[in-house]
């Protein structure tokens, strides 16, 4: 596996013609839905199923993610169902389920589970821990709401000694310029 | 990584092992019971799995229930097998899937899910009995060579692409053993052998016969009336059916009329906690019909309990389906009658009323949950619905 991502990500370049991690700074909008303050020195995923993937040393280390998706797609690993007009403590019930659903990490505490406000809409935070499969401990912070049919997530997560910490800052200064733009969904 | 090292352990052992009997005489059948080598390692790699299992969150508490299926399993044990190296202990996992499995040296793990569909004392029976028998009869390492005798290969391909699905934390805490032990069962010769030496053990106990193919009866209906897929030996039809098949047959033969105990009183008086602890997993997974199913069983038992209904206005109120926001009102209203005091369920009607509008109401309920529960976890939210329910 550690000799066939260099090929892959070689091999993408070719094909796609831009590189796959690109360094960013300031605002970053993605495809007129949000636009977010992105920190400086950071780098970009551009192949990402996500809406946006930056880190800094390496997603092993931090990765921060922002995840727009139809409220009525499954989520991967519960059977809850997200819905239109949902209250963010019932969105937040099933996004834990998802957390605790999942099949490749083991050990998933949830520490903290508190409404927010992100970009102006109400919402949740999450603060949770889990072990990977190599018995890595992590650490998580998320946020999530639902804005017309679409739910929107943005999520920290790194080792959960010293790097968690590290970053967490940033990710809450990233969260704070979050902002929905008008073909939001909403 | 860890995967991987245990697949490449278990491919050691199974090349090491290519000349060995598939033959072994159960624990307690000779005197010097002595393990072999390869069987030494298969311990071994176990007592790891158990450790990894034993120290991460999966197991549930309950002291009474410990003790209590730990008591039925002291009963199980034959005469001869006991100071001889097995270490009969059972273990309950906190999930609800259909789900029991024993590790070669004795350790049997029971999910709450699969106790929850037992009606008593005898089917608790059979099921410790069945397994018991695996690490009685050496299964575990029968089931190792018997494989490498036949397609070594095949059996690593086996270890590689095991169908996890919705198993959640536990399909990375299940090592190789665990996971042969749970999921993918042994030969159906070898499972046959644990339904008919556990109907006998169950027998020898004084446990009513007749009860043993009951339990897989409701399992397999369970099973086919929710369309459910699920990942591990008792939760797969054909498994449940065989194991039906086996118990009919025996007792239309050895056991014909042969009366015992059932403990359907001992059994239910002990169930109910756990019966409300695996509804809140189904709840957790999403499993509406089955938590709907617990607590109905529940209520049967003890129709005025207020966490019983308080859970069951939970599913109506997650399932959100028609007309399931009356019935969750119907239940949050039945667990305020039967325990005024009780916090939850006033929640439960404060964010009903709330979603419908009803700000008097909404804002009476949310309240009364606040001054019940004032350090409840979730105080944040309900502070900004009533700050809501004051700016509108």
């Amino acid at each position: 596996m550690k000799h066939r991502l260099p090929a892959l990500l070689f091999l993408s370049l070719i094909l796609t013609g831009c590189p796959p991690w690109q360094t960013v700074q300031g605002t970053y909008t993605s495809s007129e839905y949000f636009e977010v303050k992105v920190p400086d020195g950071w780098r970009r995923y551009t192949h990402a199923s996500e809406e946006l993937l930056i880190t800094y040393d390496g997603v092993s280390l931090q990765r921060v993610s922002i995840d727009r998706r139809a409220i009525d797609k499954d989520l991967a690993h519960t059977k809850k169902k997200l819905a239109k007009g949902m209250l963010p403590q019932e969105i937040s019930e099933v996004i834990v389920d998802n957390i605790q659903s999942n099949t490749g990490i083991s050990n998933q505490q949830i520490l903290e589970n508190t409404p927010a406000t992100i970009g102006g809409v109400p919402g949740f935070k999450l603060i949770y821990t889990y072990q990977t499969n190599t018995g890595l401990k992590k650490q998580g912070a998320y946020y999530g709401f639902i804005t017309g049919d679409w739910y929107y997530a943005l999520i920290y997560e790194a080792p959960a000694r010293y790097y968690f910490a590290k970053d967490l800052p940033t990710f809450e200064q990233l969260k704070g310029s979050f902002k929905l733009l008008k073909k939001s969904g909403s | 990584m860890r995967t991987r090292h245990h697949i490449i352990s278990i491919l050691a052992l199974l090349f090491s092992a290519s000349c060995e009997t598939t033959n072994l005489t159960p624990v307690g059948k000779s005197d010097n019971f002595q393990l072999e080598e390869d069987e030494r390692r298969l311990w071994n790699r176990s007592l790891e799995e158990q450790q990894r299992l034993d120290s991460s969150t999966v197991l549930y508490g309950n002291p009474t229930w410990v003790t209590y299926v730990n008591q039925v399993a002291q009963r199980l044990i034959p005469e001869d097998a006991k100071g001889k190296g097995l270490q009969i202990q059972i273990r309950i996992i906190k999930n609800p899937l259909l789900n029991a499995f024993a590790y070669p040296q004795g350790v049997i793990y029971v999910h709450t899910g699969l106790l929850a569909k037992m009606e008593n004392e005898a089917q608790l029976a059979t099921l410790l009995g069945h397994e018991m028998t695996h690490a009685l009869h050496r299964h575990a390492i029968q089931n190792v060579r018997s494989v490498k005798n036949k397609a070594a290969v095949f059996a690593g391909f086996q270890v590689i692409t095991l169908p996890f699905g919705i198993v959640g934390s536990l399909a990375s805490l299940l090592g190789a053993v665990g996971t042969m032990a749970a999921v993918t069962g042994y030969s159906r010769e070898l499972e046959t052998e644990a339904d008919q030496n556990g109907l006998e053990l169950m027998v020898r106990a004084g446990y009513e016969s007749t009860e043993a193919p009951k339990l897989f009866e409701h399992l397999k209906r369970d099973v086919e009336e929710q369309k459910v897929t699920e990942p591990f030996f008792f939760g797969t039809h054909p498994r449940l059916q065989e194991r039906i098949d086996n118990y009919r047959s025996l007792l239309e033969s050895a056991y014909k009329g042969a009366k015992g105990d059932i403990g359907t009183d001992r059994f239910m008086a002990k169930i109910f906690p756990l019966l409300l602890d695996n509804a809140v997993l189904d709840i957790a997974m999403g499993r509406f019909q089955s938590a709907e199913r617990g607590l109905a069983k529940a209520l049967e038992r003890e129709p005025d309990n207020a966490q019983a209904h308080y859970y069951l206005g939970e599913v109506y109120r997650q399932r959100a389906q028609e007309g399931d926001k009356e019935k969750a009102e119907k239940e949050y209203d039945l667990a305020v009658k039967y325990n005024p005091t009780y916090a939850q369920p006033h929640k439960g009607l404060g964010l009903l009323a709330y979603k419908k509008g009803l700000k008097e109401k909404a804002r009476a309920e949310l309240g009364t949950y606040l001054s019940l529960a004032p350090s409840a976890e979730d105080r944040g939210y309900i502070e900004q619905y009533l700050k809501a329910l004051d700016s509108k």
